[in-house]
C-alpha cells in the first residue's frame, strides 16, 4: 500500500535517510512528494553542517596513544587533572547564576534568616538525600571562589557541595555526613550575622555561625545536632592560604 | 600478530572510526571543549579496559556511546545525563563558509542547543552518531515510536525557530 502524504512528511521529519522501501518509493511518487523530499534533504545538509564541530587536531592519535599509555602503566581510569575540577566548578557556577536569576524572580527574602528558610525549603531535603553516604571531591574548587577552605576534619564529612544562589550572588551549599546525622551548611559570602542566633525553620533547627569571609547557616534535625555542628563549622572554615 | 597486538589494532580502529563523532556528541551534550575531550578520553580508556567484552564489532558504536553517556552521567552524579544549561554551544568558526551560510549555521547551532533535552539527544544520536531509530530507542530505553515522535518534533521546532529568526528559504510550508 502506498504511503499517504501526511505519513510521508512524518517519516521525512523523523528519519529522512530511511531505507524503507515504501518511503523510498513515495519520494518519487509525485511532484508534491518529490518537492517535500528535496526540501527535507536541503534541511538535512544544513543540519549536518551545523552539528559538524571541528575536532581538536590529533584527537584520534591521542586516543590511540591512550591504549599504549594505559598498557604501560596498568592505568584503567585517568586521574583527572587539577584544572578539570576548576573547569567543572566554573561551568556549574554558570548554571547556578542562571538558575539563581530564575529563583530570585520569585518572592524576595527580606532578611538573611528568611533567605535561609526559603533556600532550605526549596531544595534542602533533596540535597541531604543526595549527599547521604557520599564523599564530595570538588570542595577546594568550589570554596576557592570565596577564598575559604575546610580543615581536613570537616572536609572528610562533606557528602555534597555545590554552588547555590544567594541574595547577592552565589554561595555554597554543603551536606555534612556527621556521626550524629546529616547537617546542611549554607555558606553566604560577604555577610555577617549574629553568631549562635537560632533560625526559625519549618520542622528543622538552624543556627548562624560566623566564619571567615561570610556567614554559615547550619541546619539539622535537632538542636543537639546543630550545636555539635556549630563548633565543627566554626573551626572548620578557614581563610584560604593562597600563598600570596 | 600477537594477541596483544591484535587487541591494540582493534582499539586503534575504534578510535579512528568513532573518535571524532564521539567528540562532537560529547561537545554537544556538555558544551565545553575541555570536558568533551576529557569525556572521550575517559570513554576510550574504559573501552580499552573492557575491549574483550565487545564480541560484536558491529555494536561498537552503541557500546562506545553507552560508555560515554554513563561517564557523563557519573561526572554529574546523575543517572540520566543532563544537557548543559549554557544557551549556546561554543564552536570553532568555520572560515570556509559564506557569511550567509555562517549566520544560518550559527542560528541552527543556537537553536539546537535550545531544544528540550528529550528532543535534542535523539536528534544528536541520529545526526552526529548516525544511529538508527531502533538503536536510539535501545540506547534511551524508550520505544521506537517515541523516538520517531521526538525526532519529528525536534526538526519541527528547529524549522519553526529558523522561520522566526528569518531564515525561511527552503523550509517546507507544512512545518
Amino acid at each position: 500500500m502506498s504511503m499517504n502524504f501526511s505519513d510521508f512528511i512524518r517519516q521525512l521529519g523523523a528519519d529522512p535517510s530511511s531505507k524503507d522501501a515504501d518511503f523510498l518509493r513515495a519520494r518519487e511518487s509525485s511532484p508534491e512528494f518529490a518537492q517535500a523530499a528535496a526540501e527535507a534533504d536541503r534541511f538535512e545538509q544544513r543540519l549536518q553542517r551545523a552539528v559538524n564541530i571541528a575536532p581538536p587536531p590529533n584527537l584520534v592519535a591521542e586516543l590511540q596513544a591512550l591504549a599504549s599509555d594505559a598498557g604501560a602503566t596498568g592505568e584503567t581510569s585517568r586521574s583527572r587533572p587539577r584544572w578539570f575540577a576548576y573547569a567543572m566548578a566554573a561551568s556549574v557556577l554558570l548554571a547556578v547564576v542562571v538558575a539563581g536569576s530564575l529563583w530570585r524572580s520569585g518572592p524576595q527574602p527580606t532578611s538573611l534568616e528568611q533567605y535561609v528558610a526559603m533556600h532550605y525549603s526549596h531544595d534542602g531535603e533533596r540535597l541531604v538525600a543526595q549527599g547521604a553516604g557520599q564523599t564530595a571531591s570538588n570542595i577546594e574548587a568550589i570554596l576557592a571562589r570565596f577564598d575559604v577552605e575546610l580543615t581536613p576534619e570537616i572536609a572528610r564529612q562533606v557528602g555534597l557541595i555545590q554552588f547555590c544562589p544567594t541574595p547577592d550572588g552565589v554561595g555554597a551549599h554543603l551536606v555534612l555526613n556527621t556521626p550524629d546525622g546529616p547537617v546542611t551548611v549554607i555558606f553566604i559570602p560577604g555577610t555577617t550575622a549574629k553568631d549562635g542566633q537560632w533560625l526559625s525553620l519549618d520542622g528543622m533547627q538552624g543556627q548562624f555561625v560566623q566564619v571567615p569571609n561570610g556567614t554559615a547557616a547550619v541546619i539539622g534535625g535537632n538542636r543537639e545536632l546543630v550545636d555539635n555542628a556549630h563548633n565543627l563549622v566554626q573551626f572548620g572554615f578557614v581563610a584560604r592560604n593562597t600563598g600570596a | 600478530m600477537s594477541s596483544e597486538g591484535q587487541r591494540l589494532a582493534r582499539f586503534n580502529e575504534l578510535a579512528a572510526a568513532y573518535g571524532t563523532d564521539l567528540y562532537r556528541y560529547a561537545m554537544w551534550i556538555c558544551g565545553n571543549d575541555a570536558l568533551a575531550k576529557d569525556l572521550v578520553q575517559e570513554t576510550y580508556l574504559r573501552a580499552w579496559k573492557a575491549l574483550d567484552s565487545l564480541n560484536d564489532q558491529g555494536a561498537a558504536k552503541s557500546w562506545l556511546i553507552t560508555i560515554l553517556r554513563r561517564e557523563f552521567a557519573r561526572t554529574f552524579e546523575r543517572k540520566v545525563p543532563k544537557f548543559t544549561d549554557v544557551e549556546s554551544v561554543e564552536v570553532p568558526e568555520d572560515t570556509e563558509l559564506e557569511p550567509d551560510d555562517r549566520i544560518e549555521i550559527q542560528l541552527l547551532r543556537r537553536n539546537i542547543s535550545k531544544l528540550p533535552p528529550k528532543y535534542r539527544e535523539p536528534l544528536l544520536l541520529q545526526v552526529v552518531m548516525g544511529h538508527s531509530c531502533e538503536e536510539i530507542a535501545e540506547l534511551l530505553q524508550i520505544s521506537k515510536s517515541a523516538v520517531m515522535t521526538q525526532l519529528f518534533r525536534a526538526r519541527e521546532q528547529l524549522k519553526e525557530r529558523l522561520q522566526r529568526d528569518g531564515v525561511t528559504g527552503n523550509v517546507h510550508e507544512l512545518f
